[in-house]
C-alpha cells in the first residue's frame, strides 16, 4: 500500500529532523567545553545544575552560555529568513547577505549609532537601533521583492542586483563613518566583524523571540509554502493567498534578519548555507524544511563559533569573518549550478 | 457546471478578451482552440481567479466566483498547468497538495486516503515515492491531474495539459481527462492546440479568434470556421463514426 511506504517515508523524515535537534544540543554541550579556561563536561553540567565552584558556574552561565544562546538564536534566525526567501523568491540564491538586506540593516543600525551619538550598543539603545535596522532591511526587502516582480528577473539578475544594492549601502555606511568620531567609527568597524559575544541576555531574549514567532509564522503556513514551491499560479488555484503570504514571509524574514544583524553584526552567508544543507537531508517538504533549517543554522553557528574560539587560542576570531570564508565557495557553487540548469 | 457570462479582460489598452460566454454542463469535455495569442490561457487565468476579469462573471453552479474566499473557489475549481513542477518534491506529496484548501492544521486520514484512491485510479502507485522532477512528460501529467482531482472540484481547467508529450501520452493523459469528466461529473475546460485530439475527446469546441469566442458541437464546426479561426485551408474527412481535420496542401 502507498500509503503506508508514506508513512514510513514521513517518518524517516521526523527521525532526521530529531537527529537535527540531539545534535544541535551535543553541540552546545561541546562548545560550553570550549575556551580559554578549559572545563571537562563534568564540570560544564555540574554548573548547568548550580553545583559547581563559583569561577566554574560564572564562566558557564555569564561568558558562554549568553555566546552559545546567540549562537543558537542568530543562526536559525539567519537561517530561516534565507530558507523563506528562497521559497518566496522561488531562487535558491536569496538569502539575507546574498540580497542584501544584512547591508542595510547593518546601514540602517550604524545611522542609528551615528545619529545617536554613541559609538556602543548600551541597554537603552538596541530597540532604537533595531528598529532603524528594521526599517532599512526592510526597504531593501521591498526593492528586491519589486525587482523580482519584473518579467526579466532570473534567479542571478535578482541576486546582482543584490549585489549592487549592498554596494549602495556599503558606500553610504562608510559616507556616515567619515562623519563620525574615532569611537563611532572603531564601534561601526568592530561591529560589522559580527560578533555573537557582543549579544547581552536582554539583547538574545529579543532574537529569540522573533525568531520563535517566525518559526510559528512560518511552520502554519508549511502547506503553503509548498504551494507555491509548485509555483505562483499553482498555489493561487490551490487557495494560497499569495499576493500577502509573500510580502508578510519576506517582511518577517528582514525582521529576523535586522535583530540579529543589529545585536550580533553581519554575519553572511549562513542564510544561504544552512537552507541548502538542511535540504539535503530531508528535501524540499516545509513541513520538513522549516525546522531542519533552523536547526542546521544553529549548529552551523555553534561550530564556526567552536572553530573561532579554538584555531588561534586564546585569540577569539570574529564569527562573521569564518562563515563568509565558508559561505562563499559555496554561493559560487550554487551560481555554477544554476548556470549549468538554465 | 460552469457559466461564463459577458467576460472581458485586457493587457494595457488591448482587449485580450471580449464578451466571453461560455457554459459546460456537469460532465462535459470543452475544447478551447484558437492560434497562439488568442487569449486561451488568459481565459482559463480569469475563471480561477488568477486574473480578475474587467467585467462579466464566472458562476459555478449559479454562485459567482468573484464573491467567493479564494480557499473556497478552490474547492470548486482545480487548475493542471502546462509544465510539470519545477520542484524536487514526491509524487504522493505533490498529489497531497490537491488538498490545500482542505487542510487546517494538518493533514487527516482522510486527505491520504483520498490521495490513496485517485493514485490507484490514474495508475500512479509505483511513482508515489519517487521525485516529480524525475518524471516523463506524461507521468508528471497525470501527477498534476491527480492533484487536480483531490481537490474534488466541480470545475477542471486544463492549460495545453498535452503540448510536450509523445502521441501516446497525449491520447493517455486526454483519455483519463474524459473518463474522470463523465465518472465523476465534473465539467472540464481545456485548452488544445491539436484539433483532432479534441475532435476525439471533447463534446464541444469553443473556438477563439481575437479575443472572441463561439461554441460548436463537434459535428457542427466545418472547413470554413476553421479556416476562419486559423487561417488555414482544411479538408474534414469522416472515418466511421469520427471526423478528422487534416491541412490542405
Amino acid at each position: 500500500m502507498v500509503n503506508e511506504a508514506y508513512t514510513a517515508y514521513i517518518w524517516h523524515k521526523r527521525i532526521v529532523v530529531m537527529a537535527m535537534a540531539a545534535i544541535a544540543i551535543i553541540a552546545a554541550v561541546l562548545s560550553l567545553t570550549v575556551g580559554s579556561a578549559s572545563l571537562s563536561i563534568p564540570d560544564v553540567v555540574s554548573a548547568l545544575l548550580g553545583r559547581a565552584e563559583t569561577r566554574v558556574e560564572t564562566i558557564v552561565w555569564n561568558v558562554r552560555m549568553p555566546r552559545i544562546a546567540a549562537a543558537i538564536a542568530v543562526g536559525a534566525a539567519l537561517s530561516l529568513s534565507g530558507c523563506m526567501m528562497q521559497c518566496t523568491l522561488q531562487n535558491p540564491l536569496a538569502s539575507s547577505s546574498t540580497l542584501g538586506v544584512s547591508q542595510g540593516a547593518s546601514f540602517g543600525a550604524a545611522l542609528a549609532i551615528i545619529l545617536l551619538g554613541s559609538g556602543t550598543l548600551d541597554a537603552s539603545e538596541p530597540y532604537i537601533v533595531t528598529l532603524v535596522a528594521f526599517i532599512c532591511g526592510m526597504a531593501t526587502t521591498i526593492a528586491i521583492l519589486m525587482l523580482s516582480r519584473l518579467r526579466s528577473s532570473t534567479p542571478s539578475a535578482i541576486v546582482l542586483s543584490g549585489v549592487a544594492i549592498s554596494s549602495l549601502f556599503s558606500g553610504a555606511t562608510t559616507l556616515i563613518q567619515y562623519f563620525a568620531d574615532d569611537e563611532m567609527v572603531s564601534s561601526i568597524v568592530y561591529w560589522t566583524f559580527g560578533n555573537l559575544g557582543r549579544a547581552t541576555w536582554n539583547e538574545i531574549a529579543i532574537i529569540s523571540t522573533l525568531a520563535v514567532f517566525a518559526l510559528v509564522f512560518f511552520i502554519a503556513n508549511r502547506w503553503n509554502y509548498n504551494a507555491i514551491g509548485s509555483g505562483s499560479n499553482t498555489a493561487k488555484s490551490l487557495g494560497v493567498n499569495v499576493e500577502l503570504l509573500v510580502p508578510a514571509t519576506l517582511a518577517l524574514s528582514a525582521l529576523i534578519t535586522s535583530s540579529s544583524v543589529a545585536f550580533t553584526g553581519c554575519i553572511n552567508f549562513i542564510g544561504l548555507i544552512a537552507p541548502h544543507a538542511a535540504r539535503r537531508f530531508v528535501g524540499n517538504d516545509y513541513r520538513f524544511l522549516i525546522p531542519a533549517s533552523a536547526l542546521t543554522g544553529s549548529v552551523l553557528l555553534l561550530i564556526t563559533d567552536i572553530a573561532c574560539r579554538t584555531v588561534i587560542a586564546p585569540i577569539v576570531l570574529p564569527v562573521g569573518a569564518l562563515t563568509s570564508f565558508m559561505g562563499a565557495p559555496l554561493f559560487l557553487y550554487l551560481i555554477l549550478k544554476e548556470r549549468g540548469r538554465r | 457546471m460552469i457559466e461564463l457570462k459577458d467576460i472581458s479582460f485586457s493587457y494595457g489598452d488591448e482587449n485580450t478578451l471580449k464578451d466571453i460566454s461560455l457554459k459546460a454542463e456537469n460532465g462535459d469535455v470543452v475544447a478551447i482552440l484558437g492560434n497562439n495569442g488568442e487569449g486561451k490561457s488568459t481565459l482559463i487565468s480569469c475563471i480561477n481567479g488568477i486574473r480578475k476579469p474587467k467585467s462579466g462573471e464566472v458562476l459555478i453552479d449559479g454562485k459567482a466566483a468573484d464573491k467567493m474566499r479564494r480557499r473556497e473557489l478552490a474547492k470548486l475549481i482545480a487548475y493542471v498547468p502546462q509544465k510539470s513542477d519545477d520542484c524536487d518534491i514526491t509524487v504522493f506529496d505533490s498529489i497531497l497538495l490537491g488538498r490545500k484548501p482542505y487542510i487546517r492544521w494538518n493533514i487527516t486520514e482522510d486527505d491520504t486516503a483520498i490521495c490513496q484512491a485517485v493514485i490507484n485510479r490514474l495508475g500512479l502507485e509505483k511513482l508515489a515515492l519517487r521525485s516529480i522532477s524525475e518524471l516523463s512528460g506524461g507521468e508528471a501529467q497525470k501527477a498534476m491531474l491527480a492533484r487536480a482531482l483531490v481537490q474534488e472540484p466541480k470545475v477542471m481547467l486544463l492549460d495545453e495539459p498535452t503540448s510536450s508529450l509523445d502521441p501516446r501520452s497525449q491520447h493517455e493523459v486526454m483519455s483519463l481527462v474524459r473518463g474522470i469528466a463523465k465518472e465523476k461529473g465534473i465539467a472540464v475546460l481545456v485548452v488544445l492546440h491539436d484539433i483532432n485530439l479534441a475532435l476525439r475527446f471533447a463534446d464541444k469546441l469553443f473556438l477563439m479568434k481575437d479575443g472572441r469566442g463561439r461554441i460548436f458541437t463537434v459535428n457542427g464546426i466545418d472547413a470554413e470556421t476553421i479556416k476562419a479561426v486559423y487561417g488555414i485551408d482544411v479538408d474534414i474527412a469522416k472515418i466511421g463514426e469520427r471526423r478528422f481535420v487534416m491541412i490542405k496542401d
